[in-house]
């Protein structure tokens, strides 16, 4: 019991980036994917399990060894120009995926019918004031919490209970349809795992940890556990709607409309898990993805930065944050945002 | 939503190849550079997030 309880204790930035993936964009992609192609698209995920094991691996080697960001290390070696060109390339990722968190928080909350005008300026105080207010560990602690709300997809699936021989069928001799939207989603469920700002982030937030090389055995193991732990939760919300809508012909645009279509099929119930998890990922991910897109930018101009500075030691860090914060929430306020391209 | 997911992996490739330059230093890295298979893996990675994303691009001009 012991063990274990140390082992949960090891988890950190491996487990909160691997569940941030699963964020509102992430179960969007992966509704639409499960309801439009059933079980087609499992094998991406078998792929991707490597790639991400592989990738935040690096990232997380470069942060222990070198104590440094990713920003940091590219400016280092680099030099401004490829790194403004690299951080253009990634504020024009993350704001997109900012905006779609803070819709996320919006989708959800009106789930529970709760207007975005409620949930979304609290989402951003309340986060914007735990980052602000918060070291790391304190930080950590409440994104860890977060990740729970994972669990409700894990029950979805024993309500649901799909036809696990046809699922493996399909994952290994996957129905292939040449098509545009088939790539532009198999890019989508890639990029929605191995994200360049998940790549910054547990970079950052290693090097912020301060975790030593000679731990880097216990970092290993939450950089893997946390991405197989991901990936698990990727592959049953396609196996949920898959097994729930594929199977009626339902195809759905956004994730929002896959936690209502699930009513008729798996109950009241499983709707509201859904949510659930809906709300639980974008509010984590609304914390790290600022979070992230602030570490790099600080660290790609040499800005000081870190949770464990007062306000006043890293200015540019805290007001870019809140920055980032506003220009999303004022997004998703927008009444017309197109929430399901 | 989905949309900026799929700009997500199209820009992978070039934080990637970004990656693999400073993962191979030994000068940054010390004895911890990447592996022969941390290497080939990563390439793999990126030839098949090119590939997707070409696919994407040219399949509405041939089918």
């Amino acid at each position: 019991m012991r063990k274990a309880l140390y082992f949960l204790t090891l988890l950190g930035p491996g487990l909160i980036t691997a569940s941030a993936g699963n964020d509102a964009p992430g179960i969007a992609t992966y509704s639409v994917v499960g309801s439009t192609y059933g079980y087609n698209m499992l094998w991406v995920i078998l792929v991707i399990v490597i790639g991400i094991v592989l990738v935040q691996d690096m990232a997380a080697r470069m942060g222990t060894v070198t104590g440094k960001g990713t920003a940091d290390l590219i400016r280092e070696r680099f030099g401004v120009k490829t790194t403004a060109i690299a951080m253009l390339a990634l504020l024009i990722a993350n704001l997109g995926t900012t905006v779609a968190e803070f819709a996320g928080v919006a989708a959800a909350g009106e789930l529970f019918g709760v207007s975005r005008y409620i949930t979304v300026p609290i989402a951003g105080v309340l986060f914007g004031i735990l980052i602000l207010r918060g070291n790391y560990k304190k930080v950590e602690k409440v994104l860890l919490v977060l990740t729970l709300s994972a669990f409700s997809y894990v029950v979805t699936l024993f309500i649901v209970k799909p036809d696990w021989a046809q699922i493996a069928q399909s994952s290994v001799r996957p129905n292939i349809p040449m098509d545009a939207n088939y790539m532009m989603l198999v890019l989508a469920v890639i990029g929605t795992t191995i994200t360049p700002w998940g790549i910054f982030y547990l970079q950052a937030s290693i090097a912020d940890k301060g975790k030593s090389v000679k731990d880097f055995g216990e970092t290993r193991l939450d950089v893997v556990v946390g991405s197989i732990w991901g990936n698990i939760i990727s592959a049953i919300i396609i196996i949920v709607t898959a097994a729930t809508l594929f199977k009626a012909g339902i195809v759905v645009t956004a994730a929002e409309e896959a936690a209502l279509a699930l009513a008729p099929f798996a109950g009241e119930g499983s709707s509201i898990l859904f949510a659930v998890g809906l709300l639980g990922a974008s509010l984590l991910a609304v914390s790290v993805l600022p979070l992230s897109t602030t570490y790099a930018f600080c660290e790609a101009f040499g800005f000081e930065r870190g949770l464990n500075h007062s306000f006043k030691e890293a200015k540019a860090f805290y007001l870019i944050f809140g920055f980032i914060i506003l220009l999303g929430m004022a997004f998703a306020l927008i009444p017309s945002i197109p929430l399901s391209i | 939503m989905i949309l900026s997911q799929t700009i997500n992996a199209i820009l992978l490739p070039l934080i990637l190849v970004l990656f693999l330059i400073i993962a191979n230093d030994r000068s940054i890295m010390g004895k911890w550079v990447n592996s022969l298979l941390a290497n080939m893996l990563t390439v793999v990675l990126i030839i098949v997030v090119v590939t997707a994303t070409i696919a994407m691009f040219i399949a509405p001009l041939i089918t």
